[in-house]
């Protein structure tokens, strides 16, 4: 700021000697202002360079500057992209690097020495020798009146705003604009509140996405997302002006599509709202743990955001290789099974002997039960725990139980669609069956298993993870003798169990899934098991120390490094540095606020507590 | 007052001819002969000829019409389009309109030469959606002209198929600048595209586009019988050939006139062919001379030709040719105020600056115009005009078309009468008082 006034003149020559810049880098740029800042230059200059076009700095790239810092990128790239790389942030709004360009925002408009006006990073092609000023006087005015023109109707409501902490109209009037408001009041009060033009505050678009049109800038990412990479063009923009706004196209009705989850992701501000995640918390309290979606066999990669042990939301990681930076809303709303109808106590007994027990009690109890049976036990592994959960499970079973087979359980078959969702919902088949090749155990349909509890041949089970693909087999399950059921979530096998062990949750441990293309991905732990739960590969570490066997691992990282050296498809998978790191800390939320309630908690109705 | 360089019609001179609308009456007076010679010569020597005769595009920009059908590549396998913007919508301008009405086969020739020129086999006439009558008129001269055996399969028997179209469009200005125009005829949003890649690479259906102005084709067949060399020494400097423009507000004879490229605005709004002065006691205040965007000029500025670029000094344009004549009972806070609530109205809404500036430019002036406006209102005013578009010179603007350009133009231009400005805020009232209109309002 203290440079408003010169701001190109002392620049370039500083910046020379500084970044090593050979003397003949800056000359261009010194004499860009002067083209360009002249009244009389409408028609654009002539090029500087005398005859013919001198050859490309750097053979094969595009060597360009940006406020006096050589950049050298690969032809094509774009300027956003480019500048970043020496440390220039150009702020934009409608640009986003998967969508086409719509250049409508104008935020990123920069000075260029190939044009008299200001041209639009997002669109403006990178050049050999151009030179770019992204922060001279003109670019911020231009940025401030941008901001100005963006927030001149917005509602500024950011304290019932979803997107409040994660907005870049709050980010960008922080660093563009932080000016108030010249619009025009409302008359007779002189602090009072603009007279802003009204929009629909409340739009639903669809069952998953709700609309405010107050707050939106009409960047339409939202209506590009839906037409190229969604293919399914339900949004447009409708009216003409200001009276412009998003909404779904009549013949539609709503916006259903299994990709709407998306456009309130790419919305850079509060308009698009997810239906599902709407007033129920602040962004600055998530954590954001790198995590893996578990809804399907593609495995997107996720965010899972976090605020104490629970889980608010997926968010869609960036991955180039199976997501991008999308997912479904189906996988996006699978979050809801980490925090409810969990298992979080062990139960011994069925029926009306049920009672619940502690961890040591029911291992105990596992292991006197499962030890006559040693050699008869049948093992159901279920694709959806991780491959450190089967590594430890299957050893166990191998080991002490005396396996020679493993039934695949796991959730059934669902629908597949057009873009990510895949028909196996188990995020793990590919995991299961190589390590259990690799431990030597036949992999066997599930059916078989079906058949075989039917027919009386197997009297004991013990599964890892209760998902199963026939509804049906709870009933089965009761003629069992002995089931030893690790699970994370309730369902009717779980009251089938002889012993019930409550198992965690991947947001809830380390650990790896192979998805249906066999790229392993790791994941990160959010935050420790809820309840008395702990992983599958703990209990069955527990189980066999109670039965005498030899496992002593003490957590995934060490389960699969002894074991994953004798997987072929996970043997060169380097657990420590394939893990994602960029974990965001949220504020951290103290247990409870002076009045005994979480901040940020209000309940409808109830009266404020005094004092505070 | 008398023409200092007295004209030689071109475009209009068949006007007074209340047959000229059909293909009779139109081949009478030497109709299509010069399609046929045309088609006779080479496609390259068409548009040297074009080049040569320093034709200019009327729409509003001026751009040199040969050199702009030069830039459609020749070897893109595509087929080639041509486009007849005649979505003629700038305010003050109606020229476009009289040539749909009284002499439609003139361009229907002009497109006959033109495809043949740029090799497209298909013309789009994309008419504005309020013209009801002219439509009217066109759609039965491309009748006549398809029965007569000119379009279609054969070109006037030339074994090159053209065939044209009308196209109406729904009501929107954008629609005229010409890539919202290419989106309009796809069926889309008429929202401006961005360039590059310009329409001449890249255009309709994603094929090579010509997008000419009806005036600039329908000039074609006269051009052709005169010679490009006769066209050329018939304006001056860089523009050929003569020009249309629309004389509206304060004079004693609005039309639509055909001028020569010498002719000033002073003798438009005075000489007995055209204007004929204002009214007893009148003086001229201000003068919008090419469209609504155009910065208005003030009466010392009025020795100006009505050339393209004579208008450049001044830091205004011809632009379309529609020439507001303002006198001195005429309240400028009004007039602008009227003048950016259309560019309100029709902003496609694409770009931050032009969606959201031009409805706040449209109620700084109604506040300052009803007597509640302060000098901070001002200030703000022009630098809101300023953030949409640097001024002076003409095509900093920040968005994508000119559409953006033309309201902040407006207030810029009207900047020349600031002093009014303040009298308004001044007095907190407009002192012009219940009839701010000028000699307009005296028009019922």
């Amino acid at each position: 700021m203290s440079d408003d006034k010169k701001p190109t003149a002392p620049a370039p020559s500083a910046a020379a000697p500084a970044s090593g810049v050979p003397a003949t880098a800056p000359a261009p740029i010194a004499g860009a202002p002067q083209s360009t800042s002249k009244p009389g230059a409408a028609v654009p200059p002539p090029p500087p360079a005398p005859g013919a076009k001198p050859p490309p700095k750097n053979p094969g790239m595009v060597t360009f500057t940006v406020d006096g810092k050589e950049v050298v990128a690969k032809p094509g790239t774009n300027m956003i992209e480019a500048a970043k790389q020496v440390g220039v942030e150009i702020p934009y709004y409608c640009w986003h690097p998967r969508l086409s360009i719509a250049a409508n925002c104008r935020m990123c408009l920069v000075e260029s020495s190939t044009s008299p006006k200001l041209v639009p990073a997002c669109q403006t092609a990178i050049a050999e020798g151009m030179a770019i000023k992204a922060t001279s006087a003109k670019v911020q005015e231009q940025q401030r009146a941008v901001m100005e023109f963006l927030l001149l109707n917005h509602p500024v409501d950011c304290s019932i705003c979803d997107q409040a902490g994660e907005c870049k109209l709050q980010d960008y009037y922080m660093r563009y604009d932080h000016k108030s408001s010249r619009l025009e009041r409302i008359s007779g009060i002189e602090d009072g509140p603009g007279m802003k033009v009204l929009r629909n505050k409340r739009k639903v678009l669809g069952p998953t996405v709700v609309l405010d049109q107050e707050r939106c800038v009409l960047c339409t990412r939202c209506v590009r997302f839906m037409d190229e990479v969604a293919k399914e063009p339900q949004l447009g923009v409708f009216g003409r002006g200001s009276h412009e706004r998003i909404d779904v196209h009549p013949q539609f009705g709503e916006l259903k599509s299994n990709y709407s989850g998306n456009t309130v992701d790419i919305c850079p501000v509060g308009a698009l709202l997810n239906r599902d995640f709407r007033f129920r918390a602040r962004a600055w309290f998530l954590s954001a743990a790198p995590s893996v979606c578990t809804g399907c066999s593609r495995g997107c990669s996720t965010f899972a955001d976090f605020m104490g042990q629970d889980t608010y939301r997926y968010r869609p990681r960036e991955n180039e290789q199976i997501n991008k930076s999308w997912m479904c809303d189906q996988g996006r709303l699978s979050y809801k099974s980490l925090n409810k109808g969990r298992v979080l106590q062990s139960v011994i007994g069925r029926g009306a002997d049920a009672r619940e027990a502690g961890r040591a009690e029911a291992v105990k109890y596992a292991a006197a039960k499962l030890k006559p049976l040693v050699g008869s036990v049948a093992v159901a592994a279920s694709p959806v725990a991780s491959n450190e959960d089967l590594m430890a499970g299957l050893t166990f079973a191998r080991d002490v139980l005396g396996a020679k087979s493993v039934y695949v359980s796991g959730r059934p078959a669902g629908e597949a669609d057009h873009f990510l969702m895949m028909a196996d919902k188990n995020p793990n088949r590919r995991g299961l069956e190589s390590i259990a090749k690799a431990l030597g155990l036949n992999v066997e349909k599930f059916e078989k298993l079906s058949a075989a509890v039917e027919g009386g041949q197997v009297k004991a089970l013990y599964a890892i993870g209760a998902e199963m693909p026939d509804a049906g087999f709870a009933a089965k399950a009761a003629t069992l003798e002995l089931l030893v059921l690790q699970a994370t979530n309730e369902d009717a096998l779980t009251a089938q169990a002889q012993v019930l062990l409550p198992a965690s949750t991947h947001v809830e441990d380390e650990g790896t899934f192979t998805q249906e293309g066999g790229i392993t991905q790791r994941f990160r732990r959010a935050y420790p098991p809820k309840g008395d739960a702990q992983p599958h590969w703990k209990w069955a570490v527990e189980l066999a120390k109670e039965m005498g066997g030899s496992l002593a691992w003490s957590s995934s990282r060490e389960v699969f490094r002894m074991v994953a050296p004798t997987v072929p498809e996970l043997a060169s998978f380097e657990w420590d540095k394939q893990a994602p790191v960029n974990i965001k800390q949220g504020i951290s939320v103290p247990a409870a606020s002076a009045d005994g309630r979480p901040p940020g908690w209000r309940e409808f109705g109830a009266p404020r507590v005094k004092g505070i | 007052m008398s023409l200092q360089h007295p004209v030689e019609k071109i475009v209009t001179r068949y006007w007074p001819h209340k047959d000229q609308n059909t293909l009779k009456g139109y081949k009478s007076r030497g109709g299509y002969q010069q399609l046929a010679k045309a088609l006779g010569q080479e496609p390259a020597a068409i548009i040297d000829a074009v080049k040569k005769s320093n034709l200019r595009g009327r729409g509003g920009a001026g751009f040199p019409t040969g050199l702009k059908w030069s830039f459609l590549p020749k070897d893109n396998p595509k087929p080639k389009y041509l486009c007849i913007n005649a979505d003629e919508s700038e305010p003050g301008t109606a020229k476009d309109r009289f040539i749909l009405e009284n002499d439609p086969h003139s361009l229907l020739e002009g497109i006959g030469i033109a495809c043949w020129a740029l090799g497209a086999h298909t013309c789009y006439i994309y008419a504005r959606g309020e013209f009801k009558h002219p439509s009217a008129v066109l759609d039965k001269a491309i009748a006549e002209a398809y029965a007569d055996g000119i379009f279609g399969k054969k070109l006037l028997g030339k074994d090159f198929e053209l065939n044209v179209y009308q196209v109406r469009g729904a009501g929107a200005y954008i629609c005229g600048e010409e890539t919202a125009l290419l989106e309009s005829l796809e069926g889309k949003k008429g929202w401006p595209r961005l360039k590059p890649p310009f329409p001449a690479v890249v255009g309709l259906f994603g094929c090579p586009t010509i997008v000419n102005n009806v005036e600039t084709i329908s000039t074609l067949p006269a051009l052709f019988e005169k010679g490009p060399e006769w066209f050329a020494n018939l304006g001056s400097g860089k523009s050929g050939g003569n020009r249309l423009v629309t004389l509206s507000g304060a004079v004693n004879r609005p039309g639509t006139f055909e001028v020569g490229m010498k002719t000033t605005l002073k003798e438009l709004i005075y000489a007995e062919e055209y204007g004929q002065g204002l009214p007893p006691g009148r003086a001229v205040k201000g003068v919008i001379p090419g469209g609504s965007s155009a910065p208005v000029l003030t009466a010392d500025e009025l020795g100006v030709a009505m050339e393209f670029d004579a208008f450049k000094p001044l830091n205004s344009m011809a632009g379309s040719g529609g020439v507001i004549v303002m006198d001195d009972m005429c309240c400028m806070v009004r007039s602008l105020w009227r003048v950016v609530r259309f560019y309100a109205e029709e902003s496609c809404g694409q770009c931050t600056p032009c969606r959201d500036g031009q409805p706040w430019m449209t109620r700084i002036l109604r506040k300052i115009e009803e007597g509640r406006g302060t000098r901070e209102d001002l200030e703000t005013l022009q630098h809101v005009a300023t953030s949409m578009a640097p001024y002076p010179p003409i095509g900093l603007g920040n968005t994508i078309c000119a559409l953006g350009d033309s309201g902040a133009l407006a207030v810029h231009g009207f900047m020349k009468f600031k002093r009014e400005f303040e009298q308004h805020i001044e007095e907190k009232r407009c002192p012009f008082g219940e009839r701010p209109w000028g000699a307009f309002g005296d028009f019922q």
